[in-house]
């Protein structure tokens, strides 16, 4: 899907007043994969959701490939597509699975946008599959799917919507140890002609295939390639004493979810 | 059960409705059943809408500004000569409208729907009141509160059938976009769809009809009209969300006529049977529900 490029510029992002992610600059180009780490709480939704338009920041901006798209996820949503963190179950909504894949795919599309149709059809089957949703579940409507179901319809609904770039808050973190290595590598597919962001506490995983780590703490702490990143005092910074120095060269986080 | 057993349920209901139908347009006059059908029709539609755009609070409260509004517009209507039902409904649509944008600039749901029910009905107590000692008769008033679909005058007939109508049609041309809003909010802004105007398609047409029809039903029995039909569908209907549509408005078609019916044989208030109906329909799809 060609180059892309996100610039951020002097962004603050405050909720009621109080400042929770500051970012002087932060650059990131796709395709490639990006990691985004840091502690509960150190803004790493918040910057998903700016990247997003879909958190309108006190100053600053964000361009995506020379447009600006600071708290206008109608625009932003021309570029990319974004996974939540917890996935909306829809306690009232009337959709499956298939119909919340093939909606979303839909809502890209001109009115009327009326049914699914036979192509829509094969494009959302198609999507279902790769994420590892089992057509048994299917026609179950979303808040009779367990959490990692959950999150593998909402990445199936982000890859069918064809987008350049994917947004992930932390896709791993409700699935299996099994389904991990599956969908971190459908995240690594995904990231050969795309800029996919995810965010995660187990960055391990994906450390190898990474192009660029972001690490925030309450501000974009450090972001570049990971042998680049990843030194003792920025990771220090970021994680405090949950660093466990293992040998000379080597360090543990712990950063363990829930 | 399946999706074609289903369709075909659904199906042979609606033949049933027809048929009752007929036998009520033929005995009856016939503007007692388009006004209910009408009625029943439309709020049946938009009840999926508001239930599944997580829309609650303002079917909770329209019927109130419904109140207001028919009392100002019976004041003004007397003052002025235009037609009652014009000003009911363009007073409850601004009624209506404020409600929304409040909600819209991010006012919390249940403070506006506090806020708004409390005014409506405080101001519509007075209106009311006043209406009744010097404008018109106790009927006229009663009509409001419980409704009264054998009133029905040429205009609320008109007006009744159009609003079905207009709504059924932009329901089904709008409910992918509402639905998939409620579904996943942040998706459906990111999708480029306008997500504000399909909202004031909603909120217009919850107003229309909740306000222009309100001397049908009566503003207390709109509650379970817009909020039960939907619910009974998202429960019972596993039938993807344009057949879940479908039952809730042959589900609210076939309350409504059948409620005409039992109340012209037994001369009881038809909104109270209809309300009723709809809550031994939603107990038991409740129950099937549970045992499903
Ligand atoms: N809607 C909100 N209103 C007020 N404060 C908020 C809101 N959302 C987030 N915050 C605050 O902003 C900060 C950053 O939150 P954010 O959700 O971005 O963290 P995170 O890095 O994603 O954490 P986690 O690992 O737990 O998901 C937190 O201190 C949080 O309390
Ligand atoms: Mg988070």
């Amino acid at each position: 899907m060609g180059r892309i490029e996100i610039e951020v510029e002097n962004v603050e992002v405050a909720y009621k007043g109080e400042s929770v992610l500051h970012i002087e600059r932060l650059e990131l180009e796709g395709p490639g994969l990006v990691q985004v780490l840091g502690p509960n709480g150190a803004g790493k939704t918040t910057l998903l959701r700016l990247l997003a338009g879909l958190v309108k920041p006190r100053s600053g901006s964000i361009i995506i490939n020379g447009v600006n798209i600071t708290g206008n996820p109608r625009i932003a949503g021309r570029f990319l597509s974004y996974v939540p963190q917890s996935p909306p179950v829809g306690r009232y909504s009337p959709l499956t699975a298939f119909d919340t894949v093939c909606y979303s795919v839909l809502m890209r599309r001109s009115w009327p946008r009326l049914y699914c149709d036979s192509k829509t059809r094969r494009l959302v089957e198609d999507a279902l599959s790769r994420v590892g949703v089992p057509s048994s579940h299917w026609f179950k409507r979303l808040t009779e799917l367990s959490g990692g179901q959950l999150m593998r319809v909402f990445i199936a609904k982000s890859i069918a919507a064809g987008r350049p770039v994917i947004l992930m808050d932390e896709p791993l973190s409700p699935v299996d140890p099994a389904g991990k290595t599956g969908l971190a590598k459908l995240i690594v597919d995904a990231s050969k002609d795309r800029l996919v962001i995810v965010t995660s506490h187990d960055p391990m995983l994906l450390l190898d295939k990474t192009k660029t780590l972001v690490l925030v703490n309450r501000r974009v702490v450090a972001y570049g390639p990971p042998s680049v990143v990843i030194r003792r005092e920025v990771l220090e910074e970021v994680y405090g004493s949950a660093i466990i120095p293992v040998g000379p060269s080597h360090l543990h986080i712990v950063d363990s979810h829930r | 059960m399946d999706f074609v057993k289903q369709k075909i349920i659904l199906l042979i209901i609606l033949m049933f409705d027809l048929v009752l139908s007929l036998f009520l347009a033929e005995k009856y006059p016939a503007r007692w059943l388009i006004v209910i059908a009408s009625s029943s029709t439309a709020f049946a539609a938009l009840s999926i809408l508001v239930y599944s755009r997580r829309l609650l609070f303002a079917s909770a409260s329209s019927p109130h500004a419904a109140f207001l509004a028919a009392g100002l517009g019976i004041l003004l209507g007397y003052g002025t000569g235009i037609a009652p039902l014009a000003w009911t409904v363009i007073i409850g649509l601004v009624l209506v409208y404020t409600l929304g944008f409040m909600v819209y600039r991010g006012v919390d749901p249940d403070d506006a729907t506090s806020l708004f029910v409390s005014f409506s009905t405080s101001a519509g107590a007075l209106t009311v009141y006043y209406v009744m000692s010097k404008i018109v008769s106790g009927a006229d008033i009663s009509a409001i509160i419980i409704g009264d679909p054998l009133l029905a005058g040429p205009d609320l007939v008109k007006y009744s059938a159009l609003v079905a109508l207009a709504t059924v049609i932009l329901t089904f041309l709008c409910a992918p976009e509402i639905v998939y809003m409620g579904t996943d909010p942040d998706d459906a802004k990111l999708s480029g769809i306008r997500v504000w105007l399909y909202d004031l398609i909603l909120f217009t047409l919850i107003g229309l009809a909740s306000v222009g029809m309100v001397t049908v039903v009566g503003f207390v029995i709109e509650h379970p009209l817009l909020l039960l039909p939907g619910a009974v569908s998202v429960l019972s209907c596993r039938c993807g969300s344009l057949w879940t549509m479908v039952a809730s408005i042959i589900i609210g078609l076939s309350i409504g006529v059948v409620g005409l019916l039992l109340a012209v044989l037994l001369n009881l208030s038809p909104s109270g049977i209809i309300g009723l109906l709809l809550v031994i329909v939603y107990l038991a799809a409740l129950a099937f529900h549970r045992s499903a």
